[in-house]
């Protein structure tokens, strides 16, 4: 759904407020000041000088205790303050490393991603043969034309680790580079270098932050490996690499405690790199794509309270349905209130709202397919006479796709990339008939010959990426016909099209409904399509039905404001060039309904008991009308009405 | 058609090089705009309408200098603003400005409105940010209808319509000659469209702004236009009066266009699906990268003639003053420029083999 | 597919070019700072000595026509002799000591795929479910523990506490299959298990975005059940991302084995390689590092190929 307005709140605080939520990410800041301060002033941190050994030769091999609080190793030191002092040789390799990389990779990335053409290719392919090689060889061949150091290797891998800020920058730019907003930049008028600093600078520092953030704990693995193999630091230092070297042969005999102290150091810095990093990305995400991964519990639902329509060509009837939306902040918002509808066979049943008005949702929560966290809460729905309302995820399995046929929006997105058209068409075949594998292909063969699919036994062999967006939706309607559905529910189905490929889909539907006699749900924002295709019309805003009625009674008298104005905004409404009427303000958002009728604030009609409390939906002459004043309000002009 | 328009494209063609490959034959170039032609009066509104690759868009990155010209003309109150070399381009963007289509990725989401806004005043004027500034900024945000209120929001915290409003508010700012809105109101509500088209139109009242309105939906680009040229695969197809046309179309493809929309009146509708069907004709469009010689739309034109696979047509005089490319006018039937609305009705019906 | 393996291949070739001209330059490198003669003449070499040293290389040539003639023998398989033994050729030295290494690093790559993506899946198929939590929090720190580390604690508790495994020494596969097998388990699951969880990490990841994608959710409108939704929907989609990502982890096991093998004391490329670096051996350095490099090549060539089996845009763009 649109974004709307929320409560201003700069990104600097929203981003703070959301690390310090994230426990994992608390830890690794915590962390993080520790082996700063111990970097900075070790000796404010360390017990003993990890230098000093024991020359009684006394206590060598200790455990934990109150004067070693981390036991001593083979020479007596103590192994507390050493891994204090290693943290110091930790920092300076990524200050080293990252320094490099940084200096020798952004530059670069920008230039290649900016300059694009054959620059970019020739970069590319060096940066790449050098990511693809281990840093550590590329550390190990810069020491040896160098000295084995630390500083040494960590220049090897630094140059190393520049390849990976090259990929990031330039992938980062040349994303940027296609967005408008870099296109309006240059038709302002301002300066490559403008644009460059001001423009996509702020946009990739987000993801260099991040990215830096996990390449430190990158540095000091690869600096520890380096040091444990002997090659790093020298063997003399406090560096948790050249600790696990002097470990290496001593555990066997000494127990694994010799490995701990400097093991756990390390591992627990790169953790906190890691969780800071991961931490660093979710407070900045703008989207919380991961949020809606949790699980949706299975909830009672509480029943509806209106009776469901009856009769034997009854298809689908949906009462009093609610359904709810917790957001990240656990604040509930109700995306649909006490949605009723009925369709019947052979009938088409037009869904019209705006974005957010909750047409969507009213088909996908229909077919028990809310999408998490989302839950209906109340309500009920039969399908063919029977409650379907409770059913589990494997009794609908048997109804999806057998008695209903879904058509969506996006045709090409939903096709699966990875798989055979001819094969995504047979699949409901091999599901519901049972037919074997070679008979559903045949069958999809003919299906696509039905929706006048050219040459439909080759396109059974392409992958969706080879059809055209027209195409695409007559395989879309051939799937969703396959098993000769009672319903057929189009979302939209024409919106993503050419105008011109629009009305041979709607002649599409138009015939298969006349030769299947199904039911068909048609749900869309234009109402020139209500026009042409449906029998029967709803009205969607702000979640609610406003209004049910014949297609010639909601064009040519209709009850609620909204659907009137929503006629008049057309352009279509209007011959001339003059001022178009408009409904004021905007489409309210679900986590900020108004008060009373969810329409009063960009109602011309409205009155104070339009806003006291919401109207309820009334039944005049077997269409709905969800308005407190529609007996009196005058909204067909005198001579449309004589007309 | 004059030399001395105000803003004038004369025979312009782009062309997208395709990559080189190794081992093979480097395909030959798209050929994305091909020989278009079409002018602009003071403070009027020409509309571009289109569907899905037949260029509008790449006209409009044209004239912006957003990608190179292959051949042709594009005048600007008579000096030649083609491909316009770099100490030249701020001046050129002086007069030209743009509102671009997707009201999300056309502001920068790190700016808040009044960097947004201010960023071309203190560009084009050397207005730093200040109380002057300021002052010019609130009035620009007044004059597409938004409160002060809005200076410190950023683009996420603002809806469709608004964000929109922040991009004409945008190209305001630096007092251009001429505005390219490139399907600046496609991905809004219809409910907000229409204030956002009305904004569009008061704007032009008040300061005399030249617009070159680009769009898919005919009924959108001809209430805002006071001329029209309808554009299929690269080729402007038909151009004159923004009423006319859509009264009497002269191109079989306008023709289909204009029957294709479908209109919010039940009664309407259904004789509209009838003129339609006439079309009835489940051919896709050609490739742009394996275009046919002849008229790109003869595969799903329902009165095709024999020439029209074999030779583009040329421009001739139609009843509405304008032009239209298609052989019906000057073979065949000769319809010598008058609609080819009733034509196609009693033709169609009867399937032509002419 | 097999024109596209085919242009793979070839694609492989100016890679292994690139990495044959990398290892040359280390030694013109070396030479420059003069370190290579006074490794074999020690210090205070007489130049006698260190001239006859550079002759004996042919260190006198211009560059170019030494690359030619270096390249020329390594493409006939000679890697030149050890600079400190004239008798040891590299490539004898290698090919003592890859096989270790290779068995190591290829089955570590198999345990980390197939346990990865076990784990993977069991994570994405609950999400935010107790399993997937913990397996994240587990993934996290396994992913920051070097593999060396993980080998201490595994050669500590299971070779030497539970005595089941020997701590130490490779057994070549031609002597004894299970003594290959047994020598090989301890170092491949130590540096296979950090590969393990970035396999599990990245498929998890993946798979919870296939799984909420549109062709998803239309597949479950058409009545498709939950594993076959996984298993033919949703996982070759999220194999794409996780195969880069596993192809980028492959080439840096190969540099970690080095770690791994001096914890398990086996003579694998590992100790050839830094015993070389200490002793400045400029030539073993050099093949070792060929070699290496050119096993690099080919796991990103085998990558390549197993794009295009799971992604047919790839596959049909060649």
């Amino acid at each position: 759904m649109t974004a709307t307005t929320s409560v201003a709140q700069s990104p600097r605080r929203r981003f703070w407020g959301r690390m310090f939520k994230n426990p994992l990410g608390i830890f690794s800041m915590i962390w993080f000041v520790i082996l700063l301060i111990a970097w900075v002033w070790p000796e404010l941190l360390a017990t003993h000088d990890p230098l000093q050994q024991d020359v009684t030769l006394q206590r060598l091999f200790e455990g934990p205790s109150r004067d070693h609080w981390l036991g001593t190793d083979q020479l007596g030191r103590d192994w507390y303050s050493r891994v204090i002092f290693g943290a110091g040789y930790a920092f300076r390799s990524i200050l080293i490393a990252m320094t490099i990389a940084v200096v020798v990779g952004v530059p670069l990335g920008l230039f290649s991603g900016w300059r694009g053409g054959r620059v970019d290719r020739a970069i590319m392919w060096v940066n790449d043969v050098l990511f693809s090689l281990p840093i550590i060889l590329l550390a190990m061949a810069v020491i040896i034309i160098l000295t084995p150091s630390l500083d040494n290797a960590m220049i090897g891998v630094g140059i190393a680790m520049s390849t990976r800020f090259t990929r990031l920058t330039r992938a980062v730019t040349l994303q940027e580079k296609e967005e408008l907003y870099v296109d309006s930049a240059r038709i302002t008028g301002l300066s490559t270098r403008t644009i460059l600093a001001r423009y996509i600078a702020p946009n990739l520092l987000s993801s260099l932050i991040v990215q830096a953030a996990i390449i430190s704990g990158a540095i000091i693995l690869i600096g520890a490996t380096l040091s444990f193999l002997g090659i790093g630091a020298s063997l003399d230092d406090p560096d948790w690499g050249v600790m696990l070297n002097r470990s290496r042969e001593l555990f066997r005999v000494e127990g694994v405690w010799q490995v701990v102290p400097p093991g756990m150091a390390l591992i627990l810095t790169v953790l906190s790199f890691n969780l800071l990093g991961d931490a660093i990305r979710d407070a900045i995400g703008r989207d919380s794509s991961n949020n809606a991964l949790s699980i949706t519990k299975r909830t009672a639902v509480t029943a509806a309270t209106t009776p469901h329509a009856t009769g034997p060509d009854v298809v689908l009837s949906v009462r009093d349905m609610d359904v709810e939306f917790p957001d990240q902040s656990g604040r509930v918002s109700q995306i649909l209130q006490g949605v009723s509808l009925e369709v019947r066979a052979g009938e088409t049943l037009g869904v019209v709202g705006e974005s957010g008005s909750g047409k969507s949702m009213t088909m996908l929560s229909a077919l028990g397919l809310t999408p998490a966290p989302g839950r209906m809460t109340r309500g009920s729905v039969q399908f063919g006479g029977r409650d379907v309302t409770n059913l589990t995820e494997s009794e609908w399995q048997a109804i999806r796709g057998k008695d209903v046929g879904v058509i969506f929006q996006e045709p090409i997105a939903v096709l699966n990339p990875a798989i055979k058209v001819g094969r995504q068409i047979a699949e409901p075949l091999m599901i519901h008939q049972n037919l074997s594998k070679k008979a559903a292909l045949q069958r999809a063969g003919e299906l696509l010959a039905e929706v006048r699919v050219p040459d439909p036994v080759r396109r059974l062999d392409q992958y969706p990426h080879e059809f055209s967006g027209g195409m695409a939706q007559r395989a879309g309607i051939a799937m969703a016909l396959a098993c000769e559905p009672k319903l057929l529910i189009a979302d939209e189905p024409s919106t993503a099209l050419d105008v011109t490929v629009q009305g041979q889909i709607l002649d599409l539907m138009a015939e298969v409904q006349e030769r299947h006699k199904m039911a068909i749900i048609l749900i869309t924002h234009d109402l020139g399509v209500i026009a042409e295709a449906a029998d029967r019309v709803l009205v969607m805003y702000g979640g609610q039905v406003v209004e049910t009625a014949s297609a010639d009674d909601i064009f040519f008298r209709p009850k609620h404001p909204y659907s009137r104005a929503l006629l008049d905004t057309m352009p279509q409404s209007h011959d001339g060039h003059g001022e178009l009427p408009v409904i004021r303000g905007m489409v309210p958002s679900a986590t900020a309904w108004p008060q009373g009728c969810r329409f009063a604030p960009r109602c011309d009609f409205v009155t104070d008991a339009c806003t006291n409390d919401m109207p309820a939906l009334e039944t005049i002459g077997g269409d709905l009308v969800r308005c407190v004043r529609h007996g009196e309000i005058q909204l067909v002009p005198e001579e449309e009405m004589q007309a | 058609m004059s030399g001395s328009a105000f803003f004038e494209v004369d025979d312009l063609h782009v062309h997208f090089a395709s990559r080189a490959k190794l081992f093979r034959e480097t395909p030959p170039p798209v050929k994305a705009v091909n020989g278009i032609s079409f002018s602009i009066e003071p403070g009027k509104t020409f509309g571009l309408v289109g569907e899905s690759g037949s260029g509008k868009s790449t006209v409009a990155r044209a004239i912006l200098q957003l990608v190179d010209v292959h051949a042709g003309t594009i005048r600007l109150d008579g000096d030649d603003v083609t491909n316009v070399p770099r100490p030249k381009e701020l001046a050129f963007r002086k007069k030209v400005q743009a509102v671009l289509q997707d009201p999300f990725s056309s502001l920068n989401q790190v700016h808040q409105t009044r960097r947004i806004i201010g960023d071309g005043i203190t560009r084009h004027f050397k207005i730093k940010p200040g109380p002057e500034r300021e002052q010019r900024i609130i009035n620009l945000l007044d004059e597409v209808g938004m409160s002060t209120e809005f200076l410190d929001r950023y683009p996420y915290e603002m809806s469709g319509g608004q964000r929109q409003r922040v991009s004409i508010a945008r190209a305001l700012a630096v007092e251009p000659e001429l505005i390219i809105a490139d399907e600046a109101t496609s991905a809004l509500d219809v409910s907000i469209q229409s204030q956002v088209i009305n904004v569009l139109q008061r704007v032009q009242a008040e300061t005399g702004v030249a617009f070159l309105f680009i769009g898919h939906d005919l009924e959108v680009v001809k209430h805002v236009s006071d001329d029209v040229g309808v554009m299929y695969l690269g080729y402007l197809v038909e151009q004159g009066d923004a009423d006319a046309i859509y009264e009497g179309p002269t191109h079989p493809y306008t023709e289909m266009l204009v029957a294709s929309i479908p209109m919010p009146n039940p009664i309407m509708q259904a004789s509209r699906r009838e003129l339609r069907q006439s079309f009835n004709n489940d051919a896709e469009p050609p490739s742009p990268a394996r275009m046919p010689p002849g008229c790109p739309f003869e595969n799903r034109c329902p009165v095709a003639l024999d020439i029209c696979r074999e030779e583009m047509p040329e421009p001739s005089p139609a009843h509405h003053g304008g032009q239209v490319r298609c052989h019906l006018h000057t073979s065949g039937p000769e319809l010598g420029g008058e609609s080819v609305v009733e034509f196609i009705k009693t033709e169609a019906r009867g399937q032509v083999a002419v | 597919m097999a024109k596209y393996i085919g242009f793979r291949l070839l694609a492989t070739i100016p890679l292994m070019f690139a990495i044959a001209v990398v290892t040359f330059l280390i030694a013109v490198a070396m030479e420059a700072n003069g370190s290579i003669a006074i490794q074999v003449c020690g210090e205070g070499a007489t130049p006698e000595c260190v001239s006859a040293v550079e002759e004996n290389l042919g260190l006198d040539d211009p560059i170019p026509v030494r690359f030619i003639q270096w390249l020329g023998d390594v493409v006939s398989g000679d890697l030149g002799a050890s600079l400190l033994d004239e008798n040891a050729s590299v490539a004898g030295l290698i090919g003592e000591r890859i096989w270790a290494s290779v068995s190591i690093v290829g089955f570590s790559l198999v345990i980390g795929i197939t346990i990865g993506m076990v784990m993977g899946i069991m994570a994405a198929i609950r999400p935010g479910g107790l399993l997937d939590r913990s397996l994240s929090i587990v993934a996290a720190s396994v992913i920051a523990a070097p593999g060396f580390i993980i080998g201490m604690m595994l050669s500590w508790g299971i070779a030497i506490e539970l005595g089941w495994l020997d701590p130490i020494g490779y057994t070549p596969l031609s002597e004894s299959v299970t003594g290959w097998f047994t020598s090989i388990l301890l170092p491949s699951i130590a540096l296979g298990m950090p590969t393990i969880a970035i396999v599990q990490r990245q498929l998890r990841s993946s798979m919870a975005n296939a799984l909420q994608s549109r062709y998803v959710l239309a597949a479950r409108a058409r009545g498709v059940g939950r594993a076959p939704l996984i298993r033919r929907h949703a996982l070759p989609n999220a194999m794409v991302p996780t195969i880069t990502v596993f192809g980028f982890r492959a080439a840096a096991a190969i540099g970690l084995t080095t770690a791994v093998e001096i914890v398990f004391g086996i003579r694998g490329m590992g100790e050839l390689l830094v015993t070389a670096i200490l002793n400045r051996n400029v030539t073993v350095l050099q093949g070792g590092m060929l070699i290496v490099g050119l096993v690099v090549a080919v796991v990103n060539l085998l990558v390549d190929i197993s794009y295009g089996f799971l992604n047919p845009k790839v596959r049909l763009a060649k």
